[in-house]
């Protein structure tokens, strides 16, 4: 066959049919050129897979779960403390469900919520607005 | 699981990781990451209602790309925050060794380069090699044939073995 080209990354992936596999490989017997560019190609290949997989941001995994209804504009304390419950119950399942993967260390759920509770008893008006801009989400 | 409709807490258990970091491949910055992550998972919400049982690979992964592409367009109108076609490679500063060192072992020469690839190989290469998906996903997710998948994660490796020697 002439130089397989193309043929050489899906060959590397596992891309290929048992026919055209073949074709590959009894080519690249024969020829030292096709050799050098799948080398290049695993190189390249290898860097990619080796890149690190990264932890998103905590404040996107908190920052997602539907868990209230839109509160109207005037929220009276009463309100805000359901308010607050909701969200620190919000931030716990989306930490939970971001935090769940077996690669990922897990994280301390407790101490999370302990701090947005101080949060909530030390600063009220502060913890209402933000939690105003969590709930209404869409 | 291809015959069960995932909730949205397993959506986000089992490929925000992922998400994230096909995101974040693309455009090189975490905030931009992160934003298109969540856009990602609010899509994915509402599409839930409507997805019916098939292949979910591939019906995620188009919402995904949607998503990227739109926050891209959104971006370049608004000319804020640059997103993949921007040249973040312009600074010329000699790194020290340790810096070079830190480099490699974090990927960041291999990063820069994949922002370097022309966008249509730069999201083949991370499908497959990021994401991890099969070709015929990928087709499926970029609703292209098989065979340009195939020339573009091909055409991606030669461009990124010329960049990083």
């Amino acid at each position: 066959m002439s130089h397989p080209g193309e043929l050489l990354s899906a060959f590397l992936d596992g891309e290929l049919v048992a026919g055209e596999r073949r074709q590959v490989m009894s080519h690249l017997a024969e020829c030292a050129e096709c050799r050098a560019e799948l080398a290049d190609l695993d190189a390249a290949r290898s860097a990619v897979r080796s890149l690190p997989m990264l932890d998103p941001p905590l404040e996107l995994s908190a920052f997602e779960v539907p868990v209230a209804p839109r509160p109207a504009v005037g929220l009276t304390w009463a309100r805000a403390g359901a308010a607050a419950a909701a969200a620190v119950v919000a931030v716990a399942v989306g930490l939970a469900a971001f935090g769940s993967d077996p690669a990922t260390p897990a994280v301390d759920l407790g101490s999370v919520i302990d701090q947005h509770a101080a949060r909530v008893s030390v600063d009220p008006g502060l913890t209402s607005v933000r939690l105003v801009s969590v709930v209404n989400q869409p | 699981m291809a015959d069960e409709i995932p909730t949205w807490e397993e959506v986000a258990r089992r490929h925000g990781r992922r998400i994230y970091n096909f995101a974040y491949r693309l455009c090189g910055n975490p905030d931009d990451a992160a934003d298109l992550a969540q856009e990602v998972l609010i899509r994915v919400q509402r599409g839930l209602t409507s997805y019916r049982p098939g292949s979910f690979e591939g019906w995620l992964w188009r919402i995904t790309r949607n998503a990227f592409l739109d926050q891209v367009r959104y971006r370049k109108r608004r000319a804020t925050s640059p997103l993949p076609d921007d040249d973040r490679l312009g600074h010329a500063i000699a790194p020290s060794p340790d810096e070079v060192l830190a480099s490699v072992r974090l990927g960041e020469d291999v990063q820069a380069a994949l922002l370097k690839l022309p966008y249509d190989f730069r999201e083949a290469v991370v499908l497959c090699d990021v994401v991890g998906l099969t070709y015929d996903e990928i087709a499926e997710a970029v609703d292209i044939p098989v065979g340009t998948v195939r020339s573009r994660i091909h055409r991606g490796r030669k461009l990124l073995k010329e960049m990083l020697g």
